[in-house]
């Protein structure tokens, strides 16, 4: 008996082609050999598929090529087995080949404009023969009229089997002559021959290799219905064998296809039960569980945890639907420790958040994060508050990181029952002289909270950022990001003093401040009386107002960083959550572009939490009054600065947030705290 | 195959925990197989170096290897490609806030030995006496479960400025006194990190000392009695001396733990308020400056502080097996 691979029968076809259903080269257009690429691996065997598809190429010249897409999975009937199912509704079963098909399919299409669908074959085995899929099965087999319009109904061929024991499952005979039948059925569809004829008016001259074991003849149309115990044998088998395996026999060949077709060029073929035939038994034993190849992973690193985590996944989960790549992500508290510790062993997510503009240039230029030359540049920048394309290019004009999300710094917020001023002071002078007014007794102006582990001190830089931008002006902030200002400078210097009157004007004094933490900071705003008036931090400290001090957001209001110097009217700071990638693969560019659109973008500030650094998303699709002013502050503003401290590099934005922390213990020791700061500066930017 | 099954966990588990004792039995066996052909006496001489192959090549490759490699790069820039002398070590030893780490890291190598041993030895002397003396050794040795990031963590709270959160501002606040900013007050923020310290080690000092104190004839402690010593004497002149080596072991390797200490002060300060220590400087210039070069230096500086101790721990444990 024939079983096996054969060098001359099974060798590929010159326009022949497959769209791989697994492996490296998945989704992708490869030449179609044995075995086709199922998405699940069937060892060395063959199919029907190739068989069908040569033929197919054989009889309509004129060089179109031909596409077979396998999607079968041996031993997976009409009920799920073995973690697949073909029922398209079905979402709990770990892998949904019907909507694999139809993306496989679709990926098949869109390799080629003039692609077409021609058809589908299904090869239905012996899985179905329990009661309810049989009646379906012999319906479709004796009723031609009842099924769907240009559907064909191929009995398989008797007698082709893998051995004496394994009766269910064809060998390499039968599976190239099951070829061939489909072949023809599909022909005499074509040529507008009833379907009706099925298997038994095969036209002859298609075949050119009648199957040896049992040719077909009108003796098989009883067989077809021979559960019912009417079928007849055409095998040589003995008798008593035979009579021993008489169901599992007649089960075999209930082998149902359907063969609809639609049009020439491309052969969309081979939707089987893959894996009968050839050297192996039981195909459908093989696959068991999800393939993980079914669909590609793009692994993302990010400092998204809790709520932030779920709204990122949410983020998402649209593109994952459309795609079938699973996003897995890690969040992590330490992104830089993490991400060095990577960078060195090698070992790094697709995607990942970078902590800072200073810290992406580093990475870029040890050739760890990977150029984001496939996002439009323009259109990018547009959809952006000015400068958020600059912050995430390198010294070369690569852009290497993107902004989806933005936070505006600078706000200051206010306890509405204390802060009762009709409109946000103009100026700094304005919200000084408001804020003696009204901070009487115990109340002092402001409450500020340093404390944050291992970064303590960050709110402080905040501020420093704020006043420097405002004060000196954005030159001088330019400058001094980029190193060239001196910290011992009059400007810098000025804006620690200010700071230093805010700190002075501090509920709690020097104590509470360095040993609170940023996020219980405020809590004495909402006390009776309150202990302070105002608190000054980013938009996303609202979360902490209703979680640790237990407000709701009728109690609190913010208005911007008022101007100090006139001259520098309407600057902004701000932040943002940039993106990087560290492995160029077509999965990993796929997801940043659609993290930057407005849509994704869209449903993170739907759950709230999330100021949108696209302009694209429109206003009134913030749930909060707090998160929509922030987007306008952002949107409107004249001047926008980045976060400071996030573009130092790395030791000099840890040497102050330690400063922030000693000066706001100490003030007198202002000069060598300065001086400490000039020192690092010119250590960290002198490579 | 092997991106396969360094995926799968379960599998990379069993293979470490099979196949790599199977693979150095299966060594050693092959050793066995070659040296029995030798003559006796060439054999006797290249069987040991053979069976300590392994080891070796083990403590070369992960302990030999990286010590030289640290070396080399303390003498190297932030990157490590290029040499730049002994820059670096000037670094550490002009700098404010080194010298301040390896200040606070003397303190830690004093203070930490001294208030673990000595409580660890009060606990397990007065213990001895008692019935209850499991309970409280349970009680004392239980921080040693604790994580030092843990303990680092329950401590602030205990430090908290707030006394509704701070347990000891709590305490204070509760008889009228002022609150005090426990972990914000130098210097003596640096005591109050090396507390937590003594109080997850003294467990690990009572357990051994106690098992020494064990080990001590009660026919000696009986004698020097029957001898008129009181008490104190019996303390002083007899136990103290037969514990000197077991108080010796436990107070090196308190002092190697307080000089390597990171866990604690990173998770309680970072270092802010004069409490840094060189471990968590060279952290915060590996992970955070990128400074390769003053990373490997400050290593080095805690490998050059720890060897003293290390070959006075060696040389005890060489007297003590002489004595036996």
């Amino acid at each position: 008996m024939v079983r096996a691979f054969h060098p001359i029968l099974d060798q590929p076809h010159a326009r022949v082609d497959q769209l791989a259903g697994r492996g490296a080269t998945f989704a992708q257009v490869v030449h179609a050999s044995e075995p086709l690429l199922h998405p699940v691996e069937m060892g060395h065997r063959i199919g029907f598929g190739l068989t069908f598809g040569k033929l197919w190429a054989e009889t309509h010249p004129g060089g179109r090529r031909v596409l077979l897409v396998p999607c079968g999975k041996g031993g997976i009937g009409f009920q799920p087995a073995s973690g697949h199912t073909w029922n398209r509704h079905d979402t709990r079963t770990p892998v949904n080949l019907y909507r694999f098909a139809v993306a496989q399919i679709e990926a098949a299409l869109a390799t080629g404009a003039n692609n077409r669908v021609v058809g589908f074959l299904w090869h239905q085995g012996e899985t179905d023969t329990e009661p309810g899929a049989r009646d379906l099965l012999h319906r479709t087999a004796r009723r031609p009229d009842r099924r769907p319009p240009r559907t064909a109904f191929v009995p398989g061929p008797f007698g082709c089997y893998n051995s004496e024991v394994d009766t269910i499952h064809y060998n390499a005979v039968g599976q190239r002559e099951l070829g061939r039948r489909y072949f023809a059925a599909a022909q005499r569809l074509l040529t507008g021959c009833s379907p009706a004829d099925d298997g038994a008016h095969r036209p002859r001259e298609t075949v050119t290799r009648p199957c040896p074991c049992a040719p077909l003849t009108a003796e098989d149309r009883p067989s077809i219905v021979g559960v019912d115990g009417r079928r007849r044998s055409c095998s040589a088998r003995p008798a008593g064998e035979h009579r021993r395996n008489t169901m599992r026999s007649t089960r075999s060949q209930i082998r149902a296809l359907g063969v609809g077709v639609a049009g020439v060029a491309l052969v969309l073929a081979g939707c089987s039960g893959a894996g009968d035939g050839g050297d192996g038994g039981d195909g459908g034993d093989g696959g068991g569980g999800g393939d993980g190849e079914l669909s590609g992973t793009v692994s993302v690193v990010g400092s998204w945890s809790g709520t932030e985590q779920d709204s990122f996944l949410a983020m998402v989960a649209p593109w994952e639907e459309e795609t079938g790549v699973t996003v897995e992500y890690t969040g992590s508290r330490d992104l830089q420790t993490q991400l060095t510790t990577g960078i060195a062993s090698g070992n790094l997510p697709d995607v990942a958040g970078i902590p800072g503009p200073g810290l992406m240039k580093e990475w870029y230029d040890q050739g760890a994060l990977q150029p984001l030359d496939f996002v439009d540049l323009d259109a990018y920048s547009s959809a952006t508050p000015a400068g958020f394309a600059e912050l995430g290019t390198a010294e070369d004009g690569t852009l290497i990181g993107v902004f989806t999300k933005a936070a505006v710094k600078g706000l200051i917020f206010y306890n509405t029952a204390a802060w009762t001023a009709e409109e946000p002071p103009a100026t700094w002078d304005d919200l000084t002289a408001a804020a003696e007014g009204a901070a009487t007794g115990e109340t002092a102006t402001w409450c500020i909270g340093l404390e944050s582990g291992a970064a303590s001190g960050w709110p402080g830089t905040d501020w420093i950022e704020d006043i420097v931008l405002r004060q000196a002006g954005p030159d001088v902030y330019d400058a001094w990001v980029a190193g060239e200002q001196a910290w011992t400078s009059p400007e810098i210097r000025a804006a620690f003093e200010t700071f230093g009157a805010a700190l002075d004007a501090s509920y709690g004094g020097p104590d509470y401040i360095v040993n609170t933490n940023f996020g219980r900071a405020a809590n004495p705003m909402f006390e009776d009386p309150p202990g302070c008036l105002l608190h000054h931090q980013a938009s996303f400290i609202t979360d902490f107002f209703a979680n640790e001090a237990g407000v709701t957001p009728e109690q609190y209001d913010f208005f911007p960083f008022p101007d100090i110097d006139p001259s520098f009217g309407g600057s902004v700071t701000g932040g943002g959550d940039l993106v990087g990638m560290f492995n160029d693969t077509p999965e990993a560019q796929s997801l940043i572009e659609y993290l930057l659109t407005p849509e994704a973008q869209q449903i993170w500030v739907e759950r709230g939490g999330f100021i949108s650094a696209n302009d694209g998303v429109p206003l009134d699709a913030y749930p909060d009054e707090a998160s929509r002013k922030s987007a306008e502050i952002l949107q409107e503003a004249e001047t926008f600065r980045f976060d400071g401290s996030d573009q130092f590099p790395g030791a000099l934005n840890d040497a102050f947030f330690q400063a922030i922390v000693a000066f706001a213990q100490n003030q007198g020791d202002l000069d060598s705290i300065l001086a400490n700061l000039d020192t690092v500066q010119s250590d960290a930017y002198s490579g | 195959m092997l991106a396969d099954l360094l995926g799968n966990r379960v599998a990379l588990a069993l293979v470490v925990v099979l196949v790599v004792p199977a693979a150095l039995a299966g060594y050693i066996l092959a050793v066995e197989a070659v040296v029995g052909r030798l003559p006796r006496r060439i054999a006797g001489g290249v069987r040991p170096w053979l069976w300590v192959t392994p080891a070796l090549i083990f403590l070369g490759v992960f302990l030999v290897y990286p010590a030289i490699a640290t070396v080399i790069r303390s003498f190297q820039n932030r990157r490590g490609d290029a040499f730049v002398g002994l820059e670096n070590y000037a670094w550490f030893f002009t700098r404010n806030d080194t010298l301040v780490a390896l200040r606070n890291n003397i303190l830690w190598a004093i203070l930490l030995p001294v208030l673990v041993v000595g409580l660890g030895l009060l606990v397990a002397v007065l213990v001895d006496r008692v019935r209850y003396e499991v309970v409280v050794k349970s009680v004392v040795f239980l921080p040693m479960a604790i994580s030092f990031v843990a303990a680092g963590v329950i401590w602030r709270l205990m430090y908290e400025l707030n006394p509704t959160v701070g347990t000891l501002n709590a305490v204070i606040t509760g008889v009228g006194g002022p609150r005090v900013a426990w972990l914000s007050t130098a210097p003596w923020n640096n005591v109050m990190l090396i507390i937590v310290g003594v109080w997850m080690l003294t467990g690990l000092a009572m357990v051994i000392l106690s098992a020494g104190l064990k080990g001590i004839s009660p026919e000696l402690l009986e004698a020097s009695r029957i001898d008129g010593a009181n008490e104190r004497q019996v303390f002083r002149f007899v136990i103290l001396p037969l514990l000197a080596p077991t108080i010796a072991v436990v107070a090196t390797t308190v002092v190697i733990f307080a000089l390597k200490t990171f866990d604690i002060v990173y998770v309680m300060t970072n270092g802010n308020f004069g409490t840094e220590v060189i471990a968590n400087a060279m952290y915060g210039e590996l992970f955070t400056a990128g400074q390769q070069g003053r990373a490997a230096t400050l290593a080095v500086i805690l490998l050059v502080a720890t060897v003293p101790v290390m070959m006075l721990n060696v040389k005890r444990f060489r007297q003590q097996e002489e004595r036996r």
